[in-house]
C-alpha cells in the first residue's frame, strides 16, 4: 500500500460500512465530509463505524450533496480501492432523489417526473397509483393535497423519494422574540452549532426549508433549537413531547427565554386542555382513546389552530398514529428533534418521508470537545453476591436470578462509598425495583421520585434538586426521558436490564449537560458478579463503548 | 489398420470446406451431425442452414432432419476420430493406447508390439514410439520398422522405394518444425509426394506410428505431427538458472498449521461427529470449518490450485497423523472426533513451536517393519504367506505422495533429490517457479533411477500410475513432483512464500522455515508480522490492513465476523470460553494480542477475558459404587466396619473406594448386622424387613 494511501483513514467494506480510523492524520477532514452522506453506527475508541444507506444519500443529497461528491471523497480517503458495487449503489440511489418533484401551480398539486419511462413506472406502480388523481401530461400527475404525505412516503418505500418543493401555509402570525436575558437573570444565546441547525432548518424561508430532522445528542440543547426555529417562522406552534414532565420543561424554557406570555402557552395533556398560539401535547394523550374501537380524539388538536409549525419532539418515539396524521399535515412546517433517527421499529424513511430529511447533524464528540457538554466517564463497580445468596441465587428461576442479583443488599454499601466520592456534587440514583429503591433511599435518606408520584410532588422534587436543596435523588424509570435535570453529575444505575438503545442513551443524557469548573460527568453501575445482571451489563458496556464512552470495570470486595 | 486407410488425397481435398466453417460450425458438425441418424435443426440452431448449404449435411425425405452427405461421410468419420484423439493437445500414454486401440486391429497391435510379453508389450511400444529413436531407426535402417514390414503385414502392402524416400522426407521435414503441419498446408509442406504418392506414404507413416494425425486446439484445426515428445526433445530449449524477480503480490502463511489449530480449537468446543456410511464431516461441522478459515487471496487459490475443501481435508488429515484428532466411537454409535491429549498440549505451544512439530514430523524417516502377507498358493486349497518389509511413517510423509504404490525404500532417494533441489533456492530472493523447473527438470531426476532400478515397477507419476515409464513422462513425473512439493508440503507450511511476478507469472522464495525444513539452517523464527490491527473497547478486532497469520491466531479465541479486512473478530465470553476448552490460557490469549496488535488492551477487554477465562473449571467424570444407608446412625456403623475403604459423601451416603474390596466388606457388614443389596437404597418397608427374619439364624449370632 502507497505510503499516503496508509494515512488514509477509511476502509469502505462491500456491506456498505466504513471503517475510520480516529488515529490517521487525516481523521478529522475525513469525518467532517462523511457525516453528510453517512450515518454513525459506532463509534469506539479506535475506530469509527459508518454506514451508508439510501436514507442517507436521499438526506445527502437534499443538503445539495451530489453523488459524485460522495463517491470522490470515499475515493479520497480510503486506504483501499472502493469497492465498485458500492460506488455503483451510491450513483443509483442517488440518481433517484429529485427525479419526481411535488410542487404547487395552478393546477393544484402536481408531481411530475424528469422522464418518461419513469413517469410511467410510477403510475403503474400499485403502491403509488392509487395517489395520482390525474395525469396532466407525458411527466405530469395532479395529486390531492390531502395525499401529499402519503405519496411520499409511498415514493420513499418504491425506492423514488420526492422532493417536495410545494411549499407550506404560512399559519396564524405570532409575533415574539428570543431573550437576550432569561427571566432567570441569566444570559442567553443561541451556541454556533444552534444557530447553524436553525439556519438549516429554515433555509432563509424558501421551499427547499421548513420541514426536517434535527439531529443533537443529548444535553445540547434541542429545546433552545426548537424555540429559535419557532421565532424564526414567528408562527403559531403546536410542541408534541413524551410526557407530561416534558412537556411542561418545553413551557418552563419558553417562558424563561423567549418573550412569550403565559396566555400565549398552554398544556394539553392528561391533566390540562387548553390551546394557545403556543401548545404543548404529550404523544400519549394525541394517543388515547377509550377503547380499539374508538377514535384518537385528541388528535384533531392537529386542526383547531392553523398552525404554522408543528414541532415533534424526541422524533424517534412518533407512535404509528401520529404519523398517520402528520401524512394528512404537509402543508404545514414541520421540525423532528432527535438525539438519534435510529429507530427500534425501523421506520426512519417514513419519519423522511412524513417530517423531513435530516437537516442538521452534530456528532457529540464535537460537542464534548467544545465543552457544550460534559465528557463522561463510564465505570462498573462489581460486587460478590453474599455468601447467603449464593444457594437461592443457584436453585432461582432465571428471572428470579436477576432480581436476586440486582437487590444485592451489599450495594448499599457501594452506593454509600460513591456518593462519599462525590460530595458536592448532585447525583441520581436509578434503580427499576420500587423495593431496592426505597431500601437505599431509607438509610442515606433520599428523596424517591417513582411512577406513582403524583406530578406536583415531582415538580417538587426536580425544582429542589435542580436549586441544590436536594443533592441526591433516587429515581426509577420514569426520569429516563426528556427531565431535564441540568445540573446533575453523577448516575448511579442500581439495577436495570439493558434497554432500547434510545433508553441507555436518555439515561447518559440526564448528567451530559455542562457543568461548571470541571465539565465531568460520572455515570456508575452496580453490577453483582458472575450472576446474569453481569451478563445484561456486557452489552451496556458494548453499548457504552461504541458510543465511544470510556469504560472501566472495577472490583468491589466485600 | 482401421479407418485412417483412405485416400488422402481427396480428404485434403474436401479440407477447405471444413476450413471455411466456423469454429462452433466445425464443432456441431463433428459432434452432433451423424450420417445415419439425422439431427434436427433445432439441435444446429443456426448452424443447420450453414451445414446444408456447404453439403456437409442433407436434408432427409420430410426436407427438415438431415443427415451428413455420402459424399463427406468418410470425410466426416476422419475428422470425427481426429477430433477424438487429440494428442498433440493432450498428449499422454492414455491417449497414445487410445489411438492405437481405435486405429489397429487386435492382430497389428500384436504384431507392433514385437516380442515380448503380452503384459509389457503395449508399455514398451509407447516407450519405443515416444522416443526420437524411432525416427532415426526408421530413417536410417526402415527395413526394421515393424509397421513396415512385409513379414507383418503380408504381401499385401508392398512398399515402393519411391513411397518409402517420400515417407521418409515427411518425417525429416516433421521433425524440423517445432509444432505440427496444417494438413491444408500438407502438399505445399510435402511437395515429394505428388499426387500419385501422397496417400500411399501418409499411410505407410500412420501405419508406422511415425507420424499422427489430430485436431488441434479451439479451432479444431487439423494437422499431421510426429509424437510430441520427440519435438519436444528436439526443440527442448536450453535450460539455464532461473533469474530472481521482484513479484506484485506476495502471500506467505503457515496454512496449514493455521488451519488445523483453527479445526483443532473448533474440535474442543463440540466434537465433530461423524457419518457411518463413509466417516466424513457432516455438513454442519464443514460449514462452521469453512467460515473460520483464513482468507486466502483469490490469486493465490487460482495459481496454485488451493480450494477450501482441499484445505480442510489436508489439515484433518494431518491432524489425524500427527494424533491431535482421534476418532472414537463406532460406526453407528457416535462415531465422532475429539482432540486428544497431544492435540491439547500442541495447541497450548506458541505459534513456532507447533510449526516445528509438524516439519520435525515431516522429517522422520518412515520405519520398516516386516508383515506376514497372505498370498493364494497355486492349488486352491493352499495358502501361502511370505514375508515383505513394508515402510510406514508415524506421522505424514515428507513427499506428498510416495513414488510407487505405496511408500517404499526408493522414497528417501527422491526426498533426499527433492531437498537438493529445492537447496538451489535457499538464498532466498523470489524466482518464477516454471523456470526454476525447467531447469531442475533433467538435473538429479531421481525418478529416472528408481526406473532403472527396477523397471518393470508401477510409478506414480503426474498424478498417474504407470509401468515402464519412458524418459519424458520420468521427466514429467519429475517436474510435477517438485511442483506438488511446493503446493502441498512449502507454501502451506509456511516454508515458502509465494507471489505474482508482472507478467502473471507464479513465482516463490524460500522462508526461514523452509530452509529450515531443507536443512540449510538448524532453526528459524517465526513471528507474526504485527499487522494494523486495532483491540477495540467494544470487544470488535479491527484489521486495517491484511494480516493472515494474525487472522488465524485471533481465530483461536475470537469469532469471526468477516474476512480479509474491517472488522474480522468479536471476543466474546463463548469465543474465550471455547479457547479454554481447548487449552488455551489468558496469559497466551494477552501474548497473541500483543503480538498482533500494536497499542493497548483496553482494560474492559482485559479485565474481562481475565475474569472469562477465570471462570473455568475443569471437572472429571468417574463412575462410584455408593452405599445407601437408611439414617445417618446406620452409615456411621458402616463407615465403622468399613473404616477407611469408604468416603462419606453426605450423612447417609458412602463411597466405596476400592471395589475389589466390595465382597470382603459385605461379609464384614453382615456380620454387624448391616445387609447389602445391590439394588437401590434400602428400604423401611415392613414386608421388605420380613424377608430379613426368614432366616432367624442368619443374624442371630447365638453367642
Amino acid at each position: 500500500m502507497a505510503g499516503s494511501q496508509a494515512e488514509n483513514p477509511l476502509i469502505v467494506q462491500g456491506d456498505h460500512t466504513i471503517l475510520v480510523e480516529v488515529a490517521s492524520p487525516r481523521y478529522l477532514e475525513a469525518r467532517d465530509r462523511l457525516t453528510g452522506f453517512a450515518e454513525l453506527i459506532k463509534a469506539p475508541e479506535h475506530v469509527h463505524t459508518y454506514r451508508v444507506t439510501p436514507l442517507s444519500i436521499w438526506n445527502a443529497c437534499a443538503a445539495g450533496v451530489s453523488a459524485e461528491e460522495i463517491v470522490k471523497t470515499l475515493q479520497e480517503f480510503s486506504k483501499y480501492p472502493v469497492p465498485e458495487h458500492v460506488m455503483v449503489g451510491i450513483r443509483d440511489y442517488a440518481s433517484r432523489y429529485g427525479r419526481l418533484r411535488l410542487a404547487r401551480d395552478p393546477r393544484g398539486l402536481v408531481l411530475s417526473a424528469l422522464d418518461e419511462p419513469l413517469a410511467e413506472e410510477v403510475a403503474r406502480n400499485k403502491h403509488v397509483a392509487p395517489f395520482l388523481k390525474e395525469r396532466l401530461s407525458a411527466l405530469e400527475f395532479r395529486i390531492e393535497p390531502v395525499a401529499r404525505g402519503e405519496i411520499k412516503q409511498a415514493l420513499v418505500k418504491v425506492g423514488f423519494p420526492a422532493e417536495d418543493l410545494a411549499g407550506y401555509t404560512d399559519g396564524e402570525t405570532l409575533q415574539f422574540a428570543l431573550q437576550g436575558t432569561t427571566r432567570s437573570g441569566q444570559p442567553f444565546a443561541l451556541r454556533p452549532y444552534q444557530a447553524s441547525a436553525v439556519e438549516a432548518f429554515h433555509a432563509a424561508g424558501s421551499a427547499r426549508g421548513g420541514s426536517g430532522v434535527i439531529t443533537l445528542p443529548c444535553g445540547a440543547g434541542k429545546t433552545i433549537v426548537g424555540m429559535a426555529c419557532m421565532e424564526r417562522l414567528q408562527s403559531s406552534t403546536l410542541i408534541l413531547s413524551t410526557s407530561v414532565t416534558a412537556a411542561r420543561q418545553w413551557i418552563s424554557e419558553l417562558l424563561d427565554k423567549t418573550t412569550l406570555g403565559e396566555e400565549q402557552i398552554s398544556e394539553y395533556s392528561g391533566e390540562e386542555k387548553s390551546v394557545s398560539p403556543v401548545t404543548v401535547a404529550t404523544y400519549q394523550i394525541m394517543t388515547w382513546r377509550a377503547n380499539r374501537e374508538s377514535d384518537f380524539v385528541h388528535l384533531a388538536l392537529f386542526d383547531q389552530r392553523n398552525w404554522g409549525l408543528i414541532i415533534y419532539d424526541e422524533v424517534h418515539l412518533l407512535p404509528a398514529p401520529v404519523f398517520r396524521v402528520t401524512a394528512g399535515l404537509q402543508a404545514r412546517r414541520r421540525l423532528g428533534l432527535t438525539a438519534t433517527l435510529v429507530r427500534e421499529d425501523r421506520r426512519e424513511d417514513d419519519v423522511f418521508a412524513l417530517i423531513g430529511p435530516k437537516k442538521a447533524d452534530v456528532p457529540w464528540k464535537v460537542l464534548e470537545n467544545q465543552g457544550w457538554i460534559a465528557t463522561a466517564s463510564c465505570t462498573e463497580v462489581r460486587l460478590p453476591l453474599p455468601e447467603g445468596l449464593r444457594m437461592p441465587y443457584a436453585v432461582a428461576e432465571p428471572r428470579d436470578k436477576f432480581r436476586l442479583a440486582s437487590e444485592n443488599p451489599h450495594k448499599l454499601d457501594v452506593v454509600r462509598q460513591l456518593l462519599d466520592h462525590h460530595p458536592d456534587e448532585p447525583a441520581l440514583v436509578i434503580g427499576m425495583y420500587l423495593d431496592q429503591l426505597r431500601a437505599l433511599a431509607e438509610p442515606l435518606s433520599l428523596p424517591v421520585l417513582t411512577g406513582s408520584t403524583p406530578q406536583r410532588k415531582r415538580d417538587q422534587l426536580y425544582a429542589d434538586f435542580r436549586a441544590g436543596r436536594i443533592r441526591v435523588l433516587a429515581v426509577s424509570k420514569v426520569a429516563n426521558f426528556a427531565v431535564d435535570l441540568p445540573e446533575a453529575s453523577v448516575a448511579i444505575q442500581v439495577s436495570g436490564t439493558f434497554g432500547s438503545r434510545q433508553e441507555e442513551a436518555q439515561r447518559l443524557g440526564r448528567i451530559l449537560r455542562p457543568k461548571d469548573g470541571r465539565n465531568q460527568a460520572h455515570f456508575y453501575t452496580i453490577v453483582t458478579r458472575d450472576t446474569v445482571e453481569q451478563d445484561f451489563a456486557l452489552r451496556r458496556q458494548l453499548f457504552l463503548c461504541e458510543q465511544g464512552y470510556a469504560y472501566s470495570i472495577v472490583d468491589q470486595q466485600r | 489398420m482401421q479407418i485412417l486407410e483412405i485416400d488422402w488425397q481427396r480428404f485434403l481435398d474436401d479440407l477447405p470446406l471444413f476450413q471455411r466453417l466456423e469454429r462452433e460450425t466445425r464443432r456441431l458438425f463433428l459432434e452432433i451431425a451423424h450420417p445415419s441418424q439425422p439431427v434436427h435443426p433445432f439441435e444446429l440452431g443456426k448452424h443447420f442452414e450453414v451445414l446444408c448449404a456447404s453439403g456437409f449435411l442433407v436434408s432427409g425425405l420430410k426436407g427438415q432432419d438431415a443427415g451428413v452427405s455420402p459424399r463427406y461421410r468418410t470425410f466426416w468419420r476422419i475428422m470425427g476420430v481426429l477430433h477424438r484423439h487429440r494428442i498433440f493437445d493432450f498428449p499422454s500414454r492414455n491417449f497414445f493406447d487410445a489411438y492405437l486401440n481405435r486405429h489397429f486391429t487386435r492382430n497389428e497391435r500384436q504384431a507392433l508390439y514385437g516380442y515380448h510379453s503380452y503384459y509389457y508389450a503395449e508399455g514398451n511400444l509407447y516407450a519405443q514410439v515416444s522416443s526420437i529413436e524411432w525416427l532415426k531407426k526408421f530413417l536410417t535402417e526402415p527395413e526394421k520398422t515393424r509397421g513396415l514390414q512385409d513379414s507383418f503385414w503380408g504381401e499385401r502392402r508392398p512398399l515402393s522405394p519411391e513411397v518409402l524416400r517420400a515417407t521418409q522426407e515427411l518425417v525429416r521435414r516433421l521433425m524440423g518444425r517445432p509444432s505440427p503441419v496444417p494438413l491444408t498446408e500438407l502438399r505445399h509442406f510435402w511437395p515429394e509426394a505428388g499426387s500419385g504418392l501422397l496417400s500411399p506414404s501418409l499411410v505407410a507413416g500412420l501405419r508406422s506410428l511415425l507420424v499422427f494425425p489430430a485436431l488441434r486446439g479451439d479451432n479444431l484445426e487439423p494437422v499431421l505431427g510426429i509424437w510430441p515428445s520427440i519435438t519436444k526433445s528436439l526443440f527442448r530449449p536450453t535450460s539455464k538458472p532461473p533469474e530472481t524477480v521482484t513479484p506484485q503480490q506476495v502471500f506467505e502463511a503457515p496454512l496449514l498449521m493455521d488451519d488445523m489449530a483453527l479445526i483443532l480449537a473448533l474440535c474442543a468446543v463440540e466434537p465433530f461427529r461423524l457419518r457411518t456410511e463413509d466417516s466424513g464431516l457432516f455438513v454442519r461441522a464443514e460449514n462452521a470449518i469453512n467460515s473460520a478459515l483464513v482468507t486466502l487471496p483469490e490469486w493465490v487459490g487460482s495459481k496454485l490450485n488451493i480450494n477450501t475443501s482441499e484445505r480442510v481435508d489436508w489439515a484433518i488429515s494431518f491432524l489425524k497423523r500427527y494424533r491431535f484428532l482421534e476418532q472414537l466411537g463406532e460406526r453407528g454409535q457416535d462415531l465422532r472426533l475429539e482432540v486428544s491429549e497431544a492435540g491439547r498440549r500442541w495447541l497450548g505451544l506458541s505459534a513456532k513451536e507447533r510449526l516445528k512439530t509438524i516439519l520435525d514430523g515431516l522429517l522422520e524417516k518412515p520405519k520398516k517393519r516386516r508383515e506376514l502377507f497372505h498370498r493364494v498358493g497355486e492349488a486352491d486349497y493352499e495358502d501361502e504367506y511370505e514375508y515383505a518389509y513394508v515402510y510406514e511413517y508415524d506421522k505424514a510423509s515428507l513427499l506428498p505422495y510416495p513414488v510407487g504404490i505405496e511408500a517404499s525404500k526408493q522414497d528417501d532417494a527422491v526426498r533426499s533429490a527433492v531437498l537438493a533441489t529445492y537447496a538451489d533456492a535457499a538464498a532466498g530472493p523470489f524466482m518464477r517457479l516454471q523456470e526454476f523447473l525447467a531447469y531442475h527438470s533433467l538435473k538429479n531426476n531421481p525418478l529416472a533411477s528408481v526406473a532403472q532400478k527396477q523397471p518393470y515397477a508401477t510409478l506414480r507419476l503426474s498424478n498417474t500410475y504407470v509401468s515402464q515409464p519412458t524418459p519424458e513422462e520420468l521427466e514429467d513425473g519429475w517436474i510435477n513432483l517438485l511442483q506438488d512439493f511446493l503446493r502441498l508440503r512449502l507454501f502451506p507450511l509456511g516454508a515458502a512464500k509465494v507471489g505474482v511476478a508482472n507478467d502473471g507469472a507464479v513465482c516463490f522464495a524460500l522462508t526461514e522455515a523452509g530452509r529450515y525444513l531443507i536443512g540449510a539452517q538448524p532453526d528459524f523464527r517465526l513471528e507474526p508480522a504485527p499487522g494494523r490491527i486495532v483491540v477495540q473497547p467494544n470487544f470488535d478486532v479491527v484489521f486495517l490492513a491484511p494480516a493472515p497469520r494474525a487472522e488465524s491466531e485471533i481465530g483461536c479465541f475470537a469469532e469471526r465476523k468477516g474476512h480479509h479486512m474491517g472488522t474480522l473478530f468479536r471476543i466474546t465470553k463463548r469465543s474465550i470460553l471455547a479457547a479454554a476448552s481447548a487449552g488455551m490460557t489468558a496469559e497466551q490469549t494477552f501474548e497473541t494480542l500483543r503480538q498482533c496488535c500494536p497499542g493497548e488492551l483496553p482494560p474492559n477487554v482485559r479485565r474481562e477475558i481475565s475474569g472469562w477465562f477465570a471462570q473455568c473449571r475443569q471437572v472429571s467424570l468417574r463412575t462410584a459404587v455408593l452405599i445407601h444407608c437408611p439414617d445417618s446412625e446406620t452409615a456411621a456403623r458402616v463407615q465403622a466396619v468399613a473404616g477407611s475403604n469408604v468416603i462419606p459423601v453426605t450423612d447417609t451416603i458412602l463411597e466405596l473406594r476400592d471395589r475389589s474390596a466390595q465382597a470382603a466388606l459385605v461379609k464384614k457388614l453382615r456380620e454387624a448386622g448391616i445387609f447389602m443389596s445391590s439394588y437401590g437404597p434400602p428400604s423401611l418397608d415392613p414386608e421388605r424387613t420380613e424377608e430379613f427374619d426368614e432366616e432367624p439364624g442368619d443374624f442371630d449370632s447365638g453367642e
